[in-house]
């Protein structure tokens, strides 16, 4: 799985599960799989695998 | 609203709006002041960044402005927020509108005194061409992204990253995707005990607004960063 560019050897998982062992939070975030904005509803039911390209932007506060 | 633009007598008597538009054109080119007169941005959240960038752009002469924030001024905000004294207690959508027709009273202003979220961005910001996102906490900003990208085909200038001081060179424009600006350090938060200061958080809101004016010229910007 390839995650904001970086080749990483990842379990299987759903886009949730993801973003939890990054230690990111789902209200925090925007996730794009291979191209595509993934709707945050989708998040615990899309399912990821090795040949998945994630970009994952984190948002920090303050403004 | 007179403006008292004409304070050299010999100049010819044109109106406030025609002697602001020559100047923009003076200033800039005349390709730049149309292509920006034509658009309308939005602008989501007047804090610290908002509200500096919507300065901004209403100094550059965008068109139309959108502007969107349910707080009000406190003294508090003072330290890094574009507002006055006068302002304390004032509605921010009411107090940015007032500042900006001191600067420039022929935009076209929409000011919005609401709490933005998924069931009114569309309302708010449908006819904008770009949103800006100025909001403070990273559930909003997160929020209003996701909105913008999947709902949407318009652009998206968010902020990440901008608490504390110092370290001006860390603060960057990123193209994260098609549609996607981000600037910031993209870690230094107000949660890790640094606060919102004011030159910095100065600096992302001008890469924002100084983003949105490349996105506007179609021109791409070599140093934005991937």
């Amino acid at each position: 799985m390839v995650i904001n560019g970086v080749e990483r050897q990842m379990a299987n998982q759903s886009v949730s599960e993801l973003i939890k062992s990054l230690n990111l939070s789902e209200k925090r975030v925007v996730v794009e799989v291979n191209g595509t904005i993934v709707d945050r509803d989708l998040y615990h039911t899309f399912q990821l695998d090795q040949n998945h390209v994630v970009e994952i932007v984190g948002f920090v506060g303050g403004g | 609203m007179e403006v008292p633009l004409n304070s050299d007598e010999n100049r010819e008597k044109i109106s406030g709006e025609e002697l602001i538009n020559r100047v923009l054109v003076e200033r800039g080119s005349t390709r730049l002041h149309e292509k920006l007169k034509l658009s309308t941005v939005g602008v989501a959240g007047l804090g610290g960044l908002g509200s500096n960038i919507a300065m901004a752009l209403a100094r550059a002469g965008i068109g139309k402005l959108v502007l969107c924030d349910f707080d009000l001024v406190d003294l508090s905000n003072l330290n890094r927020q574009n507002y006055y004294i006068r302002h304390i207690g004032h509605k921010k959508s009411a107090a940015t509108l007032e500042i900006l027709k001191e600067i420039n009273p022929y935009i076209s202003y929409e000011p919005h005194d609401l709490y933005l979220n998924s069931s009114n961005y569309g309302q708010v910001f449908g006819e904008c061409d770009i949103i800006v996102e100025a909001f403070d906490t990273s559930e909003c900003k997160a929020d209003l992204v996701n909105w913008v990208l999947l709902h949407t085909d318009k652009r998206v200038v968010a902020a990440s990253g901008v608490a504390g001081y110092g370290f001006s060179n860390t603060i960057m424009t990123r193209r994260i995707r098609e549609r996607f600006y981000l600037v910031g350090d993209l870690v230094s938060s107000v949660r890790d005990g640094q606060s919102l200061v004011a030159p910095r958080v100065a600096l992302a809101a001008a890469h924002q607004a100084n983003c949105v004016i490349s996105l506007i010229m179609n021109q791409p910007d070599s140093t934005i960063v991937k």
